[in-house]
């Protein structure tokens, strides 16, 4: 029914694409800090901001020759939750402290704080020599306002950081 | 019979590229992603507390058989409580040490009375007017919005009926409000 050497042709060249494409780079990596963001104890209504690598937290590094415009978002999946209590996800906001090597555009401008939230936020989109191998860094700090009520407990949350070209 | 192995061949390699480019396009075209979990925490700490504004009851001087209301048509004095540890509390009211009074001169804890002027909690009240007694007594049960952390906040009258057999006089008392988990 298919002709053989048409088929082999276009199997070889489907598997050339493929080979071709995982040579490219797209890669984020928490280049520096912790793998849990821990604020410690609190009181109701108090506000703290954590800065555990000097004026940082988290330092993550992007990497893509894709030479296509990627973003970075940042997206709460759980709020903080301790039994059937739970802290609003604006609560707790990210700052960007610095962009290093990045040519690209930070959403809330450097130093801002930006609300979490349970759907995907937007805090850096690429631009340049940012898709062309550079590899970027962006510095993060973070802060925490427990409301004026809040039950007492120990209370989690899981965080998902995004490196995409889906914007 | 040419005609119709023309028409498959066409039709075979319509078909390959067909099944190719289904895979190869979504290939091509489907955008990276890079992804990192992080798992944050922190710790509420516990609140149980009351603050009093004046835990001094002075009736001032009282004569036999009369019945005496402080501020009446307002309030004496406030308690604030909070507490977070979401557990349902309890407010009680007893007084301290004995009745401050004429010397050598005795009356019934019972002669003297309180009642809730105002709160802004929604938990159970006590209602009306209570005679004191020797044992603490359940003023305010906590609503759940009490137990997370809201202020809540009870403003108090004072009640004094001197019976007619005891002697007239400065009488006063000193009351103790404490918050507890125990009912």
């Amino acid at each position: 029914m298919i002709k053989k050497p048409i088929f082999i042709i276009l199997v070889f060249m489907l598997l050339v694409l493929m080979e071709a494409r995982s040579f490219a780079t797209f890669e984020m990596s928490l280049g520096e800090g912790f793998q849990t963001i821990d604020f410690g104890t609190m009181q109701m209504n108090e506000k703290k901001s954590i800065t555990r690598k000097g004026n940082y937290e988290h330092r993550f590094d992007f990497t893509s020759d894709n030479e296509r415009t990627w973003y970075f978002k940042v997206q709460m999946m759980r709020p903080f939750t301790s039994a059937q209590h739970s802290i609003p996800a604006e609560n707790m906001q990210w700052i960007v402290e610095q962009v290093v090597n990045g040519g690209g555009l930070v959403s809330n401008s450097v130093g801002s704080p930006g609300d979490f939230a349970t759907r995907p936020v937007l805090i850096y989109t690429s631009s340049g020599s940012d898709n062309t191998g550079t590899t970027v860094q962006i510095k993060l700090k973070y802060n925490l306002q427990i409301p004026k009520y809040q039950a007492a407990g120990s209370y989690t949350s899981h965080i998902r950081f995004i490196m995409v070209e889906v914007l | 019979m040419t005609i119709y192995r023309a028409k498959c061949n066409i039709i075979g390699v319509f078909a390959s590229l067909v099944v190719v480019f289904a895979v190869l396009v979504p290939c091509i075209c489907n955008a990276d992603e890079d992804i990192e979990d992080i798992f944050a925490s922190v710790v509420v700490l516990p609140v149980f507390d009351i603050n009093i504004d004046n835990n001094y009851i002075n009736f001032g001087v009282v004569n036999p058989g009369d019945s005496v209301t402080l501020k009446e048509g307002t309030y004496y004095n406030t308690i604030k409580c909070a507490a977070n540890k979401g557990r349902k509390y309890y407010v009680k009211i007893h007084i301290l040490n004995e009745v401050i009074g004429p010397k050598g001169n005795q009356i019934p804890p019972e002669s003297f009375k309180w009642r809730i002027y105002h709160t802004d909690g929604r938990g159970i009240a006590a209602p009306g007017w209570q005679e004191f007694s020797d044992e603490p007594q359940v003023v305010y049960t906590s609503d759940t919005e009490d137990e997370i952390g809201k202020e809540l906040i009870l403003r108090f009258q004072y009640k004094l009926d001197l019976p007619g057999s005891a002697m007239g006089g400065h009488y006063g008392l000193k009351v103790a409000y404490l918050i507890t988990e125990t009912e």
